[in-house]
């Protein structure tokens, strides 16, 4: 009687574990939902949308791989494991016009499964914030997040597939990425020209 | 004791068939040969596991209908930039940018990077991606070429926003670090 259960319910055990672990894979997502956006979008005086989808990428690898010079192979290494890129940036006009209430419906999402905060640099000073995300799978990276933040400015980062940090930041000037000035300029003002009289 | 034992012996002893007997069993074969398949009955656990499957499978391809339904439902604007700035000093992303009027453009015609050019440092290095086609080309080809070097300026523009993006993280973690101790 107990064997007859045992092998009627070993089908159904078969049945559920596929059923969990479909789930878990259609969970662990390193595409974030960016539809909550279009609230800060309806706020923000500039904005900057960059999608860049499997399709883009695909056509942007290929011509990219026709090219012979040392640079655009870097590139090509770099973007070899990227599938898609997302990139939005909302600028305000005045401090305070949007809500972290906005901006988190995206930590939301990266506090779920999969997702690890690799950096959070915060700055009470100049009110700058920057967090990293990555999410991991099978040891390797499924997908990395930036979420930068300022009184006046936020903008999200979201790539999927494997991206080398270390890697993007060696790019630098090169194939239309500009050289970055890290050391802020001190502007001094100019010494005041003594008049002459005409006596 | 004895008459009993007298049928028994009438019973069991042989009796010899007719003439005819041959003859009747011949014509009692069917003329045309009946084969006999023996088959088994299916085992109950064979079809308890072929309903399985078949379950898995039709939950399998409802979660892929699903992902696919969700993939689908990307951004509205792909490959399309309404107002892109430069990095700069300051304001990474919005420099030299326009403001938002009218509706999103899609496309990536609207890109046009340009670069600052700060005085106390030598101009950045821009380098334009340029690509020959070929005199025989077709429109087509031409077109898909066009196409493919508008997505690579794209890509190298997401790279630039992140490259500036981790840059504002790195300043962050370096700026701690120098942090005088007393």
């Amino acid at each position: 009687m107990i064997a007859r259960s045992i092998k009627f319910l070993r089908p159904v055990l078969a049945l559920v574990a596929v059923a969990m672990l479909s789930v878990t894979a259609f969970a662990q997502n390193p595409k974030l939902r960016l539809d909550s956006l279009v609230r800060l979008g309806a706020k923000a005086s500039k904005t900057v949308e960059v999608t860049v989808d499997r399709e883009l990428m695909a056509m942007a690898v290929k011509f990219l791989s026709g090219e012979t010079d040392a640079d655009t192979k870097k590139v090509r290494e770099l973007v070899a494991g990227i599938q898609e890129i997302f990139v939005r940036g909302f600028e305000f006009e005045n401090e305070g016009e949007y809500n972290q209430a906005d901006v988190d419906e995206i930590r939301s999402q990266l506090s779920g499964p999969g997702w690890s905060r690799i950096t959070g640099v915060r700055s009470k000073k100049g009110g700058e914030n920057a967090e990293i995300y990555v999410m991991h799978g099978g040891g390797k990276v499924l997908g990395l997040t930036i979420l930068a933040t300022d009184p006046k400015e936020v903008t999200i980062v979201n790539i999927i597939g494997e991206i080398d940090p270390a890697r993007l930041s060696e790019l630098e000037g090169e194939l239309g990425v500009p050289r970055m000035e890290l050391k802020r300029e001190v502007k001094t003002a100019p010494a005041p020209t003594p008049k002459t009289s005409g006596r | 004791m004895s008459h009993l034992e007298n049928e028994l012996r009438s019973a069991l002893s042989r009796e010899e068939p007719s003439g005819d007997f041959a003859d009747r069993v011949l014509q009692a074969i069917p003329s045309h040969p009946v084969t006999l398949v023996l088959v088994p009955k299916r085992p109950r656990a064979a079809r308890t596991w072929l309903a399985t499957a078949a379950a898995v499978t039709i939950a399998s391809g409802a979660l892929w209908f699903v992902a696919t339904q969700q993939s689908s439902n990307g951004p509205d604007i792909v490959g399309g930039v309404t107002n892109v700035g430069v990095p700069g000093p300051k304001n990474p992303i919005f420099e030299g940018g326009t403001d938002r009027q009218g509706p999103a453009t899609t496309g990536p015609e609207q890109v046009e990077p340009t670069v600052s050019n700060p005085k106390s440092v030598q101009p950045p290095r821009v380098r334009r991606i340029r690509r020959s086609v070929p005199t025989q080309a077709t429109a087509s080809t031409r077109e898909q070429d066009a196409e493919a070097f508008l997505a690579a300026r794209q890509l190298c523009l997401a790279l630039t926003i992140t490259n500036a993006k981790l840059r504002v993280a790195q300043r962050g973690i370096t700026d701690r670090s120098e942090l005088p101790t007393t």
